[in-house]
C-alpha cells in the first residue's frame, strides 16, 4: 500500500506591508511580536489551530497487542479484516534563539528607528511567538561577555511571557564573545534543536567557525540572522572627525568618503565568509536590514527552508 | 612683468568663490560612533590624510586656474615698466659728405654728445648712421658709454643725403620703447638734398621729443667739379664743368690735373656762381690708367677733386663674320652709336682668340669651318654669346646639331611668312615689350629653316609653330638661332624699322653690355662681369681694401678704380654726387619743426585708451598669455579629474 499524497499547499496572500515606525512605537516586545507574527502567518502559513500535528502515514495488519483503538473499524466492515492505522512519529521542535547584545548592536543610523539590537530582539521574539503557536518549545540565550541568561525551552504560555520578558529587558553589553557563548550554549541545550542566532557577528571568523562547527556536530540546525544597520552596509556618509569603534572605544580620525571603498570591500568578504561559515555548518544565513521589515526576509527564508526539505 | 589689461586681474577675485565653497562645505568634526572599525582597514588614516591632501589640492588647483585664466586675460608680457622719468634717446647722426664741410662734422659730434650727457645711468640711447643705409651703429642700450666710443670713432662718408628713412627708422624705434621720455637727437646739417622726397606731413609716433642740430652756417666758399671727361672736339683736352655755390661772386680758384701723382696741368680759372665750363690741355700719358682733376681746396673739400678713367675696357665691341651682300647688321649696330652710351661699334672677327666677353653674330658658312672653327669652339667653351643666322650649309648645320640642335630646309610657299608666338619678355624684345610688337609681326620671311632641340627655349615661331627664334645654351656658351640667312632673298626685316631695335637688344643682352656709362657717383651700383674678380682702388681720398666682386660693386668712396678678373680689366672713375655739394639747408626749418606732433597734443579717445603701442608688441611678441591659458586648461582638467576622485 503506497502513502497518500501530501496535501496541496495553499496558494500565499501577500501579506500588508509592516509599518515598521509603527512597530517600533508599539510598548512592548510581546505586542510587536504578535503584530510581527500574524502579519506573518496572515500571508503565508496555515494557522497551526486549524490542522493535527499527527498526520496519517500507512496501515498496517492487527498484530496482537496492538491498542484496538487504533483499529480502522471502517476498513474493516468494508473488508473483514483488522488494520492498524500508523502516524508519523510527532516531536516537539526546540527552537532556541540567541541574541548577541553586544555594544555593536546598539547602533542606529536614524534618530527613531529601531537600532539593531531592538531589530533582533523583536525578529526573535517573533521567531518565538511563531514556535509558541505551534505548540513548539523555544528558549533563549543571551550573548555578552559570557553566556549572560540562559532559559530553557518550554512551549507553555507562562514561558513565552518569561521569554519575552527577559529577551526586552536586558541592556546592550560593551563586549561579547559570541563563539563562547555559542560553545558554552551547546553544553546546555538538547542535541537537535534549532538555533536561531541574531547578531551582527562581529566576531572572529575561526573562532565562529569552531563554534558553528560544534553546534552542527551535536546535531542542531542552525540559522544566523546578520542584524545590520543601512550605513554598516552602503556606508553612505560623508562624516569626517573622530569615529568611535562602539565596541573596544578604539577611536580613529577618519574621513568616510576617503575609506568607503575600502570599508566596502571589506565588508563584502567578511559577509561573504559569514555566509560560507554557515553553509559549511549546514546552516542558513539571513542578512536582515534595519531599515526593512524583518517580515520579507523571514518569509523569504521560510519559504526556501521549506522547498529545501520538500 | 607688465599687463596690457590688468582690469581682468580684479577676476582674481574669483578665487574667493572656491575658497569659500571650500569651507562652507567642510564638514563639522565630529565624533561618530560606529559598530566597528575593523573593516576600516590599517589603510584607513592613510586613505583620509591622502583625501584630505587631495581635497587641498583640488582647491588649489581650482584657484589656480582662474588666477591663470584671469593672468591671460590680462596679457601679460616680460618689460620694462614704463617709468616717467626714463628716457630713450636715439641719435640719428648724418654721416653724408656735406657733414665734411668745414667744422660741421665737429659741430655735430660735440652736440651729440651733449645730448648724451642729459642721460643719467639707467637711460637708454641709440646710435643710428643715415648713410649709405640706415644703420644701426649702437642699437638701443642702457651701455651709455659704447654709444659715446661709437659716435666719437664715427666719420663722414662720401654719400648722398636721405632723411626720410632713418627719420621713419628713429620714429618707429621709439615708439617701440617703454620709456616714459622718448628724444630724437637730429645731428644733420638739414640739408636741402636731404629732406627732398620726404613727407613732411608724415608726423613722428606721440610723445617722440625731436631735437634738431640746425642747420649749418652756410660756407664761405663752395664749389664743385661736376664733371671731367676727354674733349669730343679736341684731342689731349679735358672738358671740365665746375659748380661755384659761394660766394656770389666771381671767385679765382686753381684748377690741377694730375695722373699717378705727376702734376700734369695746373691752370688758374675764374669762377662765377652756377656752372662754369671750363677746358684744360695737356699732354696725358698713354699708360695712365686716370687722371685726378682737382681744385684748391675750399669748405668742402671732397667735392674739389674729381678721377676720368682713361683706360679703355680690354673688350666692349660686337664682332662680325664676313656678310655676302650688304652687311644690314653692321649698319644697323653702328646706327646705335646715335644712342648716347648705349651704341656699338661691330668689328670683324680677329683672326687670334675671340675675347669670351664680347658678342659674335655668325653669318657665314665660313666660320663654321677650320681655322675659324677652332675659334668659335674655344670662344664656346669660355662661355661666348653668339647670335647664328641659319644659312642651312652643312659645316653649320652639323655644328649646330653638336650642339643638339636640328636644321630642317623649310618647304616654299605661296605667302611670305609672318613669325609669331613672340615671347614678349625676352631681353631681345626689350624695346617692344613696353610697346608694340606690331612691327615684329609685319615682317615678311620667304625663306627659312626650322630648328629643334630639346634644350630650345623659343623666342618667335613659324606661322605652323615650329621654332623660328630660339635660344639655347650649350656648354656654358649662350647662343641666339635665327632660323633665316640674313639676305633680302630670306626676309625685308632688314628695311624694316623693327631691325636696329631688336638687333641692338639682342646684341646687348649677347654681350650683357651695359650702357658705356662712365659718369659713376658714390652710391652707384656698377655693373661689372658677372664672373669673379677684384676692385682695387687705385686712387683715392684714402686707403680702401681690394674687394672680391661679382656682377656689381657698391663703391662708397670716390677715386679711381680698377676691376680686374678673368682676363678682362677695366677702369672706373667715380665722383662724388653732385647734389651733395649744395650745402643749402632745408628753406623752411618750421616744418621741420612741425614734425613732432606736440606732446600735449590731446590723442584720439581710442589711443588714450589703447595700451602703448610698444607693450602691444612686447606681449604680441611674447604671447605668455597662451601659456597661462594652456595651463589654465591643463590645470582644470587636473582638478576634474582630482574632484571626481575625492567627491563621494
Amino acid at each position: 500500500m503506497t502513502a497518500a499524497p501530501p496535501p496541496l499547499p495553499r496558494a500565499p496572500r501577500r501579506a500588508p506591508p509592516l509599518d515598521l515606525p509603527l512597530l517600533a512605537d508599539l510598548p512592548s516586545l510581546a505586542l510587536r511580536s504578535r503584530c510581527l507574527v500574524d502579519g506573518f502567518l496572515g500571508g503565508r502559513h496555515r494557522s497551526p489551530q486549524k490542522g493535527s500535528s499527527v498526520e496519517f502515514a500507512e496501515y498496517r495488519d492487527y498484530q496482537l497487542g496492538d491498542d484496538l483503538r487504533r483499529v480502522d473499524w471502517r476498513l474493516f466492515a468494508r473488508s473483514d479484516r483488522l488494520h492498524v492505522k500508523q502516524y508519523e512519529e510527532e516531536a516537539q521542535l526546540r527552537v532556541f534563539t540567541v541574541l548577541d547584545a553586544s555594544a555593536s548592536m546598539d547602533f542606529s543610523s536614524r534618530r527613531g528607528a529601531l537600532n539593531k539590537l531592538d531589530y533582533a530582539r523583536l525578529a526573535l521574539a517573533g521567531i518565538a511567538t511563531l514556535a509558541y503557536r505551534q505548540g513548539d518549545a523555544f528558549g533563549l540565550g543571551v550573548a555578552g561577555a559570557d553566556l549572560a541568561d540562559f532559559l530553557r525551552a518550554r512551549s507553555t504560555s507562562p514561558h513565552w511571557h518569561t521569554f519575552i520578558g527577559r529577551l526586552e529587558n536586558f541592556r546592550p553589553q560593551r563586549q561579547t564573545a559570541l563563539a563562547r557563548v555559542l560553545e558554552a550554549l551547546a553544553e546546555l541545550i538538547p542535541p537537535r534543536s534549532l538555533v536561531v542566532i541574531a547578531s551582527d557577528f562581529y566576531e572572529e571568523p575561526p573562532a565562529l567557525a569552531a563554534a558553528l562547527s560544534r553546534l552542527r556536530y551535536d546535531g542542531h540546525d542552525l540559522i544566523g540572522l546578520q542584524v545590520l544597520d543601512p550605513m554598516e552596509l552602503d556606508f553612505d556618509l560623508d562624516q569626517t572627525g573622530i569615529w568611535l569603534d562602539a565596541e573596544t572605544g578604539a577611536r580613529q580620525d577618519l574621513d568616510a568618503a576617503a575609506v568607503r571603498a575600502g570599508y566596502l570591500q571589506r565588508f563584502g568578504q567578511f559577509c561573504a565568509g559569514l555566509a560560507e561559515q554557515f553553509r559549511a555548518a549546514g546552516g542558513d544565513w539571513v542578512q536582515l536590514r534595519t531599515d526593512q521589515p524583518p517580515i520579507a526576509a523571514l518569509a523569504a527564508y521560510v519559504a526556501a527552508r521549506r522547498e529545501r526539505r520538500r | 612683468m607688465n599687463w596690457l589689461f590688468p582690469g581682468f586681474l580684479a577676476g582674481a577675485a574669483l578665487i574667493g568663490l572656491p575658497v569659500v565653497l571650500h569651507l562652507l562645505r567642510r564638514k563639522p568634526r565630529a565624533t561618530v560612533r560606529f559598530p566597528t572599525l575593523r573593516f576600516l582597514g590599517e589603510s584607513a588614516w592613510r586613505d583620509t590624510r591622502r583625501n584630505r591632501l587631495l581635497r587641498w589640492l583640488t582647491l588649489l588647483l581650482r584657484c589656480l586656474a582662474i588666477a591663470l585664466l584671469c593672468a591671460a586675460f590680462a596679457r601679460p608680457f616680460w618689460g620694462r615698466t614704463p617709468s616717467a622719468t626714463r628716457r630713450a634717446m636715439v641719435l640719428a647722426l648724418d654721416n653724408s659728405m656735406s657733414q665734411q664741410a668745414r667744422g660741421r662734422w665737429e659741430e655735430t659730434q660735440r652736440w651729440s654728445l651733449g645730448q648724451l650727457e642729459e642721460l643719467r645711468p639707467g637711460d637708454q640711447a641709440a646710435l643710428l648712421v643715415m648713410e649709405p643705409e640706415p644703420v644701426w651703429l649702437v642699437p638701443m642700450t642702457d651701455d651709455l658709454a659704447r654709444v659715446r666710443t661709437a659716435l666719437a670713432a664715427a666719420q663722414p662718408g662720401f654719400d648722398k643725403t636721405r632723411y626720410a628713412r632713418p627719420l621713419r627708422l628713429a620714429g618707429e624705434t621709439l615708439a617701440k620703447t617703454s620709456a616714459g621720455v622718448k628724444i630724437l637727437a637730429w645731428a644733420a646739417d638739414e640739408q636741402r638734398a636731404g629732406w627732398r622726397g620726404t613727407d613732411l606731413a608724415e608726423k613722428l609716433p606721440p610723445g617722440v621729443d625731436f631735437r634738431f642740430l640746425g642747420a649749418a652756417p652756410p660756407p664761405r666758399r663752395q664749389a664743385a667739379i661736376i664733371s671731367v671727361r676727354p674733349s669730343a672736339t679736341a684731342n689731349h683736352s679735358l672738358e671740365v664743368v665746375v659748380r661755384q655755390f659761394e660766394p656770389a661772386t666771381p671767385d679765382q680758384r686753381q684748377l690741377t690735373v694730375c695722373a699717378g701723382g705727376r702734376v700734369l696741368a695746373t691752370q688758374s680759372i675764374g669762377l662765377h656762381p652756377g656752372d662754369n665750363k671750363l677746358s684744360i690741355a695737356g699732354d696725358w700719358p698713354a699708360e695712365a690708367a686716370g687722371l685726378r682733376v682737382s681744385l684748391d681746396a675750399d669748405d668742402l673739400a671732397a667735392d674739389d677733386v674729381a678721377w676720368l678713367a682713361t683706360t679703355p675696357a680690354t673688350t666692349n665691341g660686337v664682332l662680325l663674320d664676313a656678310a655676302t651682300g650688304t652687311d644690314f647688321l653692321a649698319h644697323a649696330l653702328r646706327a646705335t652709336q646715335k644712342i648716347p652710351g648705349a651704341g656699338f661699334d661691330p668689328v670683324t672677327l680677329p683672326d687670334h682668340a675671340w675675347p669670351p666677353d664680347a658678342a659674335v653674330v655668325l653669318r657665314n658658312e665660313a666660320s663654321f669651318r677650320a681655322p675659324a672653327l677652332a675659334r668659335l669652339d674655344q670662344f664656346c667653351a669660355a662661355g661666348g654669346a653668339a647670335w647664328i643666322f641659319v644659312d642651312g650649309s652643312a659645316a653649320q648645320t652639323g655644328w649646330l646639331q653638336r650642339h643638339g640642335v636640328r636644321v630642317s630646309v623649310r618647304p616654299p610657299a605661296d605667302e611670305p611668312w609672318h613669325l609669331r608666338d613672340w615671347d614678349t619678355g625676352h631681353p631681345a624684345l626689350a624695346a617692344f615689350a613696353a610697346q608694340s610688337l606690331l612691327p615684329l609681326l609685319e615682317v615678311e620671311f620667304y625663306h627659312g629653316y626650322d630648328l629643334a632641340g630639346d634644350t630650345l627655349a623659343p623666342v618667335a615661331n613659324w606661322p605652323d609653330g615650329k621654332l623660328a627664334i630660339a635660344e639655347v645654351a650649350s656648354g656654358g656658351a649662350r647662343l641666339l638661332l635665327a632660323g633665316f640667312p640674313l639676305e633680302r632673298a630670306a626676309t625685308d626685316w632688314p628695311a624694316q624699322p623693327s631691325f636696329v631695335p631688336f638687333a641692338h637688344c639682342a646684341v646687348r643682352w649677347l654681350g650683357e653690355f651695359k650702357d658705356t656709362h662712365t659718369d659713376w657717383r658714390v652710391g652707384d651700383t656698377i655693373p661689372l662681369p658677372a664672373h669673379a674678380g677684384v676692385w682695387h682702388m687705385l686712387e683715392g681720398p684714402g686707403p680702401q681694401k681690394d674687394l672680391a666682386v661679382a656682377g656689381s660693386v657698391r663703391p662708397s668712396a670716390p677715386g679711381l678704380y680698377e676691376f680686374s678678373g678673368n682676363g678682362v680689366r677695366k677702369v672706373f672713375a667715380v665722383n662724388t654726387p653732385v647734389e651733395e655739394s649744395d650745402l643749402s639747408p632745408w628753406p623752411d626749418p618750421d616744418q621741420l619743426t612741425a614734425l613732432a606732433t606736440p606732446a600735449s597734443a590731446p590723442a584720439s579717445g581710442r589711443a588714450a585708451a589703447a595700451p602703448p603701442s610698444a607693450w602691444a608688441a612686447a606681449e604680441n611678441r611674447q604671447r605668455l598669455w597662451w601659456w597661462l591659458l594652456a595651463i589654465g586648461g591643463g590645470a582644470l582638467l587636473a582638478e576634474l579629474a582630482l574632484a571626481n576622485r575625492t567627491a563621494r
